[in-house]
């Protein structure tokens, strides 16, 4: 089967430089999320509308799992852009497939990985702990909560969006940071990620 | 996915013969103005022509034809009911109520933003399927990087990746299985289910990612990515047709548009 001498590609050039390997693996992710995404769309929105229902802003709860593709797309590749494509990619299949929100979809994506990628380049893209995934993935609800703000919720009231700015934030920490940190970690230890530096970091823990 | 992506052989119309970009960007502009409208005629007007111009042009295999011709029109009303459901009682102009129960009330006005909500996703599809119907997502990567300078290396990859998605199905079930033989799928229900999804869920990525490092390997010995730029097997032109397709779809948008606006709905 797969032999896992790390893949190298072409001569080596700088840390940020992509290879062919991380653009396929990140093409893969992203699709991988946009099914994820997909999935959720229903679950997620049905957990929106009732967590809405009981105090308006509540359902900003159910969103961190559209944030994953940014933050587990950035875990993985750890490279500048990351984040940003996979999200953007997840966001396109997600699309695709066909939900309620149509081409909108897109736009989210966009934005929800220019926040998540803006905290990964302000670390200089050198941390990928844990602490930076849940900053990341609060940085991704920010950039949503922006873009949502001024394409509809500014009609809404202060407490509307003060709420929702929060839940949105602490489920964009925990849904799509702490969650696509695990993801990850999971991931490396099943070997998959031998030829990242985010697999070979986890292989010199055991 | 559209019916020629699945290899289906449709029969193919002049649609077909255009240069993908432009059937992606001649409806734009009454896609962007079907978020604008609120009235009933101009999306209805909007969503029929798209959907004549697929039926005329791309020429549909009957199944998808009929796909379209009914299925829209469902979606339409089905998703104009539960719109209507939702309407922000506070923004409508009081009118006759259709339903009572107790003290909510199903107005006419709510029926008719309904309505037109539906009809505006009715639209906005009809005229995504102009670009679904006529081509195939790799002609359209191949026509984006011929013609909008999409780097090569990204829209190759991203072909590539397109084509695990059947793949993905494919590893699920063996998944499935290799959980069944080993008797961990015990258990009914909807918990049992989301469980079940759950522990597939690594198993596949890792799977994904093992696929697409033996494929990066396969293109990288095949030096792939090696230049700056490379020579294309499909050449995708762009013609005098296409501006001439473009011309005709703005024009009719235009005279879509007045007309709508001036029936009074």
């Amino acid at each position: 089967m797969h032999t896992t001498a790390a893949p190298q590609s072409a001569p080596v050039r700088s840390r940020y430089s992509w290879r062919v390997v991380d653009i396929v693996v990140a093409a893969v992710l992203g699709v991988a999320c946009g099914l994820i995404f997909w999935i959720w769309n229903s679950i997620g929105m049905v957990w929106f509308t009732a967590a809405d229902a009981l105090t308006p802003g509540l359902g900003g709860m159910a969103t961190g799992v559209w944030f994953l593709g940014a933050t587990i797309g950035a875990l993985v590749i750890r490279k500048p852009g990351a984040a940003l494509f996979v999200e953007v990619v997840a966001a396109t299949v997600s699309a695709l497939i066909g939900n309620v929100w149509g081409i909108e979809t897109l736009y989210s994506g966009l934005v929800q990985g220019l926040g998540a990628e803006l905290v990964f380049a302000l670390l200089l893209y050198r941390s990928w702990g844990l602490g930076a995934a849940a900053l990341a993935g609060a940085g991704a609800g920010l950039g949503a909560i922006v873009f949502e703000f001024f394409t509809g919720n500014i009609a809404k009231s202060v407490e509307f969006n003060l709420i929702y700015t929060g839940t949105v934030v602490a489920s964009g920490v925990v849904l799509a940071g702490v969650l696509g940190w695990l993801l990850v970690r999971a991931l490396a230890a099943t070997g998959a990620l031998s030829s990242f530096a985010a697999g070979r970091e986890a292989r010199r823990e055991v | 996915m559209s019916a020629a992506d699945r290899g289906e052989q449709a029969p193919r119309g002049f649609l077909h013969g255009l240069n993908p970009l432009v059937t992606l960007a001649a409806p734009l502009p009454a896609m962007v103005g079907m978020v604008v409208v609120r009235d009933l005629a101009t999306p209805a007007l909007v969503a029929v022509a798209a959907i004549a111009l697929i039926l005329i042009g791309a020429r549909p295999a009957p199944r998808v034809a009929a796909a379209i011709v009914i299925g829209i029109p469902v979606a339409v009303l089905v998703l104009g009911f539960s719109f209507s459901l939702w309407a922000d009682p506070a923004a409508l102009t009081a009118s006759p109520a259709i339903v009572h129960i107790g003290d909510w009330r199903y107005t006419q006005a709510a029926a008719l933003i309904g309505l037109a909500t539906g009809l505006r996703v009715g639209a906005l599809v009809s005229l995504a399927l102009i670009l679904g119907t006529s081509t195939t997502a790799a002609t359209l990567v191949h026509a984006a990087i011929q013609h909008l300078r999409l780097p090569y290396r990204v829209g190759y990859t991203a072909l590539a990746a397109f084509r695990f998605v059947p793949r993905f199905a494919v590893e699920l079930e063996l998944i499935r299985s290799a959980h069944r033989v080993r008797g961990m799928a015990e258990g009914r229900g909807p918990i049992a289910w989301l469980r079940r999804g759950l522990s597939a869920v690594i198993p596949l990525l890792a799977g994904a990612i093992r696929h697409a490092e033996r494929v990066a390997l396969a293109m990288d010995s095949r030096g792939f990515g090696a230049s700056d730029t490379r020579t294309e097997r499909t050449i995708v032109p762009y013609r005098r047709r296409d501006t001439v397709f473009v011309i005709v779809v703005l024009a009719t948008t235009i005279v879509l548009f007045a007309v709508g606006g001036a029936i009074p709905f």
